[in-house]
């Protein structure tokens, strides 16, 4: 490393290319280390665990018309049918599907007081028969299920007496974990108790803070829209189901239209399709800005050593070796790449304080900084690689040729 | 017509101070050729380099063509150079990429002459050094000697008061440097003044007047002494 | 001069190809990155209705109870009105168009019993929502201003629907069937999507127009129900469709057409002064009672209709063209660099350092121009990217003239601003330095 003077003093005769190589490498560091911080929290957003059965559960809506349709006999029919198609565990009617983007919500309190001073927690709400929770394939962690006889049908508001609900919401309005067996306010004078706690369930909204807040009761309301979920035995049934699912219930009374036949990891593709668009779009930017620095350090090494080329070859012709010579470019590369990131690393924290504040971003993930070090040196060496290798060809005779 | 007066320039860097010109004084009258000779470090090209108005002094003054050079901007001093000098150098640079015509085309172009006229002066021109049947060749097409006339040429088409030579036969075999010479010494027949720095004595010696440079000075206003010869060797 | 400039760069292009070829990269590059994202954020931001954006106002009034507000939005505003809220107000003289909305949705039953019913949403609003919201008709018109008042089971379709039902026909006084109701078509309209879905921010900023349009006064008479959001924040007991158009529920929407800003003032003191005698009934007990007006900019303002993902991305894909022309620069100097022997001859032929300065711009410029239209034809790809990724914004992702013009606009001025260094850098060496042996 006896070289560096003599390099850091080149580099200073050479100020405007080296510092443009310099603020390239730090931009570059700065949007690669952000876009990566980005792509990171997206993927693990959409990664989460759903606590669902993802790959083997179907949802569809029916639409019943006209005025002699009578719902409830229609809904047990059709339970009744898909209960007994091959390959299904489990068939339930909702009145929303986790991750679908559409559902009720609904405030509720673990007291009277925090319901008189308005403090009250959002929570998905959800509805549906005594199959809800095995066909959602929600894990019980206390408590009980729904029994049959609990549940309500009705078309208007139901009287629901018991209820079930996430752990994360347990927890929530009953930090003590004294939560089962407690009631839950609704406001007005709603007032049920818990009789069930399960594990852990998504909601319908990913991008709703109170995401794991969710509450199932037993109650089943009977209107022209009606959704249901059915949990297949494996892959190969979900696909049949949803090629035929349609045909099936409409053969079974036709004053109905079937939409949105579509599995959970559709409905999950679906509900995350912008945070997956904005993963690629960030992927390409950071894919073709590295691959642009990569081509401008490779293009500016070049010219320095056409310019320098005499140069080279009067070293040459003093002794040094093509090992010199490449390490002489390889050196000057990584001492303009430090440069660089020392700059990089300082623009990435102001960018991120930037952004941070502006967008309510998650916080920085830190240990992506020596990741990208390491990228950006590595990317500065195999650029750097061809130009200097074609120095250290050059022939020590250029020494004493006059041209 | 040009006429220098005590010209100094001082070259500067952090260790050294170099008097490239000391008192230098010179004057050329219409329809000379001057050849101007000296040994290497002698300050011949910074000779040639204020004449040609491509670097400025730090005292004395110039005059060319009745004009104060030392009061003109960079601007103006480019126009001057355009109009009233033609260039002629050791390595023809003439410009690559571009074919004869268009190279004797690039002062014209700042001369700001119509198309008209441009293409006239550079067809009489290229008539001129005995090239204009092969206006569209580039450069590489051609023999050094060649190269040089092109160069001549271009630097005869815009009729400047003088031409400027830079050792015009120094990258040229003898019988190439004397066809060169002669046409030289026909364009001043013809009326127009030459002003050529050379170090080659031989070629000097057959210019009209002689002005010899050791130092940054004029050595010698008489004519060519066959002593100084050695000087060169 | 300019001509000989041009020539002189395609001269310098035609020899150093790889080079000048890295520049084009890089610039196309930058460019169709950060027009890819511009063109999305443009289209997303644009005014959907320019001509009248600021005399359409979405009326919100804030009948939270006490101690309840949106949490939302930043002034604390409900998105949507009650129905008794929207019945009410229409009541008012004072907007020259105004119109009641509801996102609902039909059974269609073809008459062919080949063909299958299918689920069509639809929209219930009053007569004069085609005026407000310029909305193309093909056959007939809006429906009778009495219709508003004492409903009756009339249609307007869409020309899409239209095709479906009547192979394009006229069908105007032709009946459709919808969830067994039959209703009188009295109007087809053209097609008709705003970018975004202005007049509905709520149900999805880029979803299709509806099809179907039917009175508002519809709503009791067949209980339509209501497909976007429902918002209460009262404890209420809805058993049925009566009890929900009589509760504080928030699921209408109201949109009026104020011509100047004195009616503007006018209808603000209108609803203030509802308020207050609705305030003397025990509603509206919130100490921010009020109401507020948002025309168009506003309201999609209000609805962040450009995402913030969007805005993280512009800023991102202007360091990126940052880069690219910072890369441009060096590029330059090196090529510049390499001319510098013939820049010493063109000064000593008389060329002054404005006319070598300008030429090299010239150069850039060139470069920047071709670099620009690379970059159009990336950004082409970029938005057809774009389009598979987000299938909601395919209808917004085309580049208008306007936006051609920026970017080529954006490469040449980025060009010419990275070239400047580089044109001033070589317009500046000492010319005799290149003249001597080479």
């Amino acid at each position: 490393m006896l070289e560096i003077k003599p390099i850091l003093s080149a580099l200073l005769r050479h100020k405007s290319s080296t510092l443009l190589i310099i603020l390239q490498i730090a931009i570059t560091f700065a949007v690669v280390v952000n876009s990566t911080s980005i792509i990171k929290e997206r993927i693990e957003l959409m990664s989460r665990d759903t606590g669902l059965v993802n790959d083997r559960l179907i949802t569809f809506n029916v639409n019943a018309f006209g005025e002699d349709y009578d719902h409830e006999s229609n809904l047990r029919a059709d339970l009744e049918l898909l209960r007994s198609l091959p390959g299904v565990v489990s068939a339930a009617p909702m009145n929303q599907i986790p991750l679908s983007g559409s559902g009720d919500s609904s405030g509720v309190a673990g007291s009277q007081e925090a319901v008189d001073n308005l403090e009250m927690t959002g929570t998905g709400m959800f509805h549906g028969d005594s199959h809800m929770i095995n066909t959602l394939g929600v894990k019980l962690a206390a408590g009980r299920l729904f029994t049959p006889e609990e549940i309500t049908y009705s078309r208007g508001r139901a009287d629901v007496k018991s209820v079930i609900i996430t752990q994360a919401l347990a927890d929530q309005i009953y930090p003590e974990g004294n939560a089962l067996g407690s009631t839950l306010f609704m406001g007005g004078d709603l007032k049920m108790t818990i009789v069930g706690i399960v594990e852990h369930m998504s909601g319908s909204w990913p991008s709703w803070s109170n995401f794991n807040y969710n509450v199932l009761t037993p109650f089943v309301p009977l209107r022209d829209f009606q959704r249901y979920l059915i949990q297949a035995e494996d892959q190969e049934t979900v696909t049949r189901l949803l090629g035929e699912v349609e045909k099936l219930l409409i053969d079974r009374n036709r004053q109905r239209v079937i939409t949105n036949v579509r599995s959970m990891d559709e409905l999950i593709e679906r509900i995350y399709a912008d945070d997956a668009a904005m993963t690629t779009i960030l992927w390409v930017v950071v894919i073709l800005l590295v691959l642009i620095t990569a081509l401008g350090i490779v293009g500016i090494v070049s010219f320095n050593v056409n310019q320098r080329v005499k140069q080279i070859g009067t070293r040459r012709a003093l002794g040094a070796t093509r090992m010199d010579i490449l390490r002489y470019f390889v050196t000057e590369n990584i001492l303009i790449t430090s440069l660089g990131l020392f700059v990089g690393i300082t623009l990435t924290i102001g960018f991120n304080v930037f952004l941070a504040e502006q967008f309510e971003m998650p916080e920085f993930n830190w240990n992506l900084i020596p990741v990208g070090v390491l990228i950006m040196f590595f990317i500065g060496i195999v650029s750097v690689w061809l130009p200097a290798r074609r120095a250290s060809k050059v022939s020590p005779a250029i020494a004493t040729q006059s041209i | 017509m040009l006429k220098m007066n005590n010209i100094k320039k001082i070259f500067r860097t952090d260790l050294v101070e170099t008097h490239a010109l000391r008192d230098f004084s010179l004057e050329v009258s219409e329809g000379e050729f001057v050849a101007v000779t000296g040994p290497s470090g002698s300050g011949k090209t910074t000779f040639l380099n204020i004449t040609g108005m491509l670097e400025t002094f730090n005292s004395g003054s110039y005059l060319l063509d009745g004009l104060d050079v030392s009061q003109l901007n960079d601007n103006q001093r480019s126009k001057l150079r355009n109009e009233k000098i033609g260039f002629i150098f050791q390595s023809f640079n003439l410009i690559p990429d571009l074919n004869l015509f268009d190279n004797v085309d690039v002062p014209l172009r700042y001369r700001g002459f119509s198309a008209k006229d441009r293409k006239q002066r550079i067809e009489n021109a290229l008539e001129r050094v005995g090239l204009s049947a092969r206006m569209k060749h580039l450069p590489s097409q051609l023999s050094g000697g060649q190269q040089q006339r092109v160069a001549i040429a271009r630097a005869l088409a815009g009729e400047p008061l003088f031409l400027l030579a830079d050792e015009p036969t120094g990258n040229l075999d003898s019988l190439m440097a004397r066809q060169v010479m002669q046409l030289l010494e026909e364009i001043n027949q013809q009326g127009t003044t030459i002003i050529m720095v050379t170090h080659d004595a031989e070629l000097a010696r057959r210019a009209e007047r002689n002005i010899h440079i050791v130092d940054g000075q004029v050595s010698d206003y008489q004519q060519l002494q066959p002593v100084l010869d050695v000087a060169e060797a | 001069m300019l001509s000989y400039y041009l020539k002189l760069s395609w001269l310098s292009i035609k020899r150093t190809p790889i080079l000048t070829s890295l520049m084009i990269v890089a610039i196309g590059l930058g460019i169709g990155v950060s027009m890819t994202v511009l063109t999305v954020n443009y289209m997303m931001d644009k005014d959907p209705i320019p001509e009248k954006s600021h005399q359409l106002y979405h009326v919100q009034l804030f009948s939270y109870g006490k101690g309840h507000s949106n949490s939302q939005t930043e002034d604390a505003f409900p998105m949507q009105v009650t129905y008794p809220d929207a019945m009410n107000i229409h009541r008012s003289e004072v907007p020259l168009r105004k119109t009641r909305s509801l996102a609902t949705g039909f059974t269609v039953i073809p008459e062919s019993a080949d063909s299958p019913p299918f689920m069509q949403s639809a929209r219930a609003i009053d007569y004069q929502f085609f005026d407000m919201f310029n909305v193309p008709f093909i056959f007939g018109s809006t429906w009778n201003e009495q219709i508003d008042q004492s409903p009756r089971e009339v249609v307007v379709i869409d020309k899409e629907l239209n095709n479906r039902l009547f192979n394009g026909e006229n069908s105007v006084g032709k009946a459709v069937n919808l969830g067994s109701v039959r209703y009188t078509v009295v109007g087809v309209i053209d097609t008709w999507q705003p970018a975004p879905r202005f007049y509905d921010l709520n149900n999805g900023n880029f979803n299709e127009s509806e099809s179907i349009f039917v009175p508002f006064s519809l709503l009791p008479v067949h209980e339509l129900p209501s497909w976007g959001n429902n918002n209460g924040w009262k404890t209420e007991k809805i058993n049925n469709y009566q009890e929900k158009l009589a509760s504080e529920q928030m699921w209408n929407q109201y949109w009026v057409e104020l011509p100047t800003k004195e009616v503007k003032e006018e209808y603000q003191q209108w609803l203030e002064g509802y308020i207050s005698e609705q305030q003397k009934l025990g509603r509206f007990e919130n100490e921010k009672a009020g109401a507020s007006l948002k025309n168009v900019i506003q309201w999609m303002k209000v609805n962040q209709v450009v995402p913030s993902d969007n805005s993280i991305l512009v800023g991102l894909s202007f360091m990126f063209l940052a880069v690219c022309m910072i890369n441009t620069i060096g590029l330059l100097l090196a090529k510049f660099l390499r001319r510098a022997p013939e820049v010493g001859v063109r000064r000593a032929l008389g060329a002054s350092r404005s006319e070598i300065f300008i030429q090299h711009l010239v150069d850039v410029a060139f470069i920047g121009i071709l670099g620009g239209a690379l970059g159009l034809l990336l950004g082409q790809l970029g938005l057809l990217g774009v389009k598979t990724l987000y299938s909601s914004y395919s209808q917004l992702v085309h580049m208008d003239l306007t936006l051609i013009v920026l970017a080529i606009g954006i490469a040449l001025g980025s060009s010419v601003i990275a070239g400047m260094y580089p044109a001033w850098l070589i317009c500046r060496t000492n010319p005799s330095v290149y003249l001597k042996i080479q």
